[in-house]
């Protein structure tokens, strides 16, 4: 139940950050996606499935307050949970370089289906800010990792004493 | 759902989920209805977007006042070396009849076109990097309809998208997806005039001979029905493809996008 109140409060948030904050923290014409930072890390702590859950949710809010490309936000987003929980259940070890590949990987990766599903007429400038981007996004997601990992650590003790 | 089979379901499901969604929202702006979930998710994220936008103003305000602090005491150091008053002064007719023109323009802007004009407030910018929309903060309630034109005395910003009750989704000029007729004010060549995801704008469809130079402003054509006539684009910035059957030519945009805050949207009455 805390798990899921942290997850969906983390979700508006970073709706609220993304529609009012992200255009005023562009460095040199790279702007933050804190929505999808919000779910790596959340795919980085949950499992596939509900890594999935996450990113349906940041898609739908990212849809609504774009106004566009629903069906390309859900779908990628939803896949980018999936493919960070995956990638924690395979083959996760909690290092910082193994996180931070996790997170450039996760923005591209996502950023390429987005445009794979909606392609964009004059893609060279989005793609030219994809780099400067996915760092933007892994600094983010790293932040949110290691606080929602403190958030939910009584959760996972719980756990490994049960277990 | 720990299973494999069980995650890949998930995952299926959400996908079909999500491309319902998408159908359900897709059929609601085109039958010009307000979509339930957009609408629903908005009302849930706006009082975090107001916190979130205070939060913003506020450093915005503090980084204006030091600037503008830094900015005064520098004028006061070169003002007492200097020590003519008449300067001062000068300054402060020049600022007065800046203004006298704005307010002018603005005047025989809202003069020229009598179609109902809402001001609204732009209260979110670019949300996403691969799309150029913002939202305002006038929705189906105070009168606004997909559709209508979202212009500021400068020119034209673009067109509502998507209607909810109390805010607007705009697709700016310079989304990609943008397009309108457009006619060079000087030589009166029309073109097609898109968004190319950067800063400028591009006029598409020119003829090889086409008389259009650089500095030419170019305004819409009214074809299409949109965009009232008339109403400034921007200035022609580069000529390409000259060699070819066509020509295009970059424009950049009147308005400042950087700088949007207050738009105001015309707005049509509902045909009866």
């Amino acid at each position: 139940m805390k798990r899921t109140l942290i997850a969906i409060f983390l979700l508006i948030v970073a709706g609220a950050l993304q529609s009012r904050a992200a255009d005023q923290m562009k460095i040199s014409g790279s702007a933050p996606d804190f929505l999808m930072a919000a779910t790596i890390a959340m795919g980085l702590l949950l499992d596939p499935a509900l890594g999935a859950v996450f990113g349906f949710g940041a898609g739908l809010v990212q849809a609504s307050i774009v106004g566009l490309s629903f069906g390309g936000f859900i779908a990628s987003r939803t896949l980018l949970g999936f493919g960070v929980g995956s990638l924690r259940l395979w083959f996760f070890q909690e290092n910082p370089l193994v996180l931070v590949a996790a997170c450039l990987l996760g923005t591209i990766a996502c950023e390429g289906l987005l445009f794979l599903i909606e392609p964009v007429r004059s893609s060279s400038a989005a793609i030219a800010q994809l780099p400067m981007e996915s760092v933007y996004n892994a600094v983010l997601a790293l932040v949110c990792y290691f606080l929602m990992r403190r958030a939910m650590e009584p959760r996972r003790k719980e756990l490994e004493v049960r277990s | 759902m720990r299973s494999r089979y069980g995650r890949l379901i998930v995952l299926v499901l959400l996908l079909a989920l999500g491309m319902l969604i998408a159908a359900l929202h897709n059929r609601a702006v085109e039958d010009n209805r307000p979509s339930i979930v957009a609408t629903t998710v908005r009302a849930v994220l706006s009082p975090f977007q107001s916190a979130v936008h205070s939060v913003v103003k506020t450093g915005h305000n503090a980084k204006r006042s030091v600037r503008g602090r830094s900015r005064v005491m520098r004028e006061n150091d070169n003002l007492r070396i200097e020590l003519k008053q008449l300067t001062k002064e000068n300054a402060r007719l020049r600022e007065e009849h800046a203004e006298n023109i704005r307010l002018r323009k603005l005047l025989e802007f809202k003069k020229s076109y009598p179609t109902q004009l809402l001001t609204a407030q732009v209260i979110a910018m670019r949300p996403s990097q691969w799309h150029n929309t913002c939202t305002i903060d006038r929705g189906w309630r105070d009168g606004v309809r997909k559709t209508d034109p979202v212009i500021t005395a400068r020119g034209v910003v673009g067109q509502v998208i998507d209607v909810g009750s109390n805010v607007s989704q705009v697709l700016l000029l310079t989304d990609q997806a943008s397009g309108l007729g457009a006619i060079v004010e000087r030589s009166r060549v029309t073109g097609i005039c898109q968004g190319q995801q950067a800063r400028t704008l591009v006029l598409n469809y020119l003829d090889k001979d086409a008389d259009v130079k650089k500095d030419d402003l170019v305004v819409t054509s009214g074809i299409g029905q949109v965009y009232p006539k008339g109403l400034r684009l921007g200035r022609v910035v580069k000529l390409r493809g000259a060699g070819g059957y066509m020509k295009s030519a970059e424009i950049r945009p009147s308005v400042q996008f950087d700088q949007l805050e207050e738009v105001a949207v015309i707005v049509r009455k509902a045909e009866s």
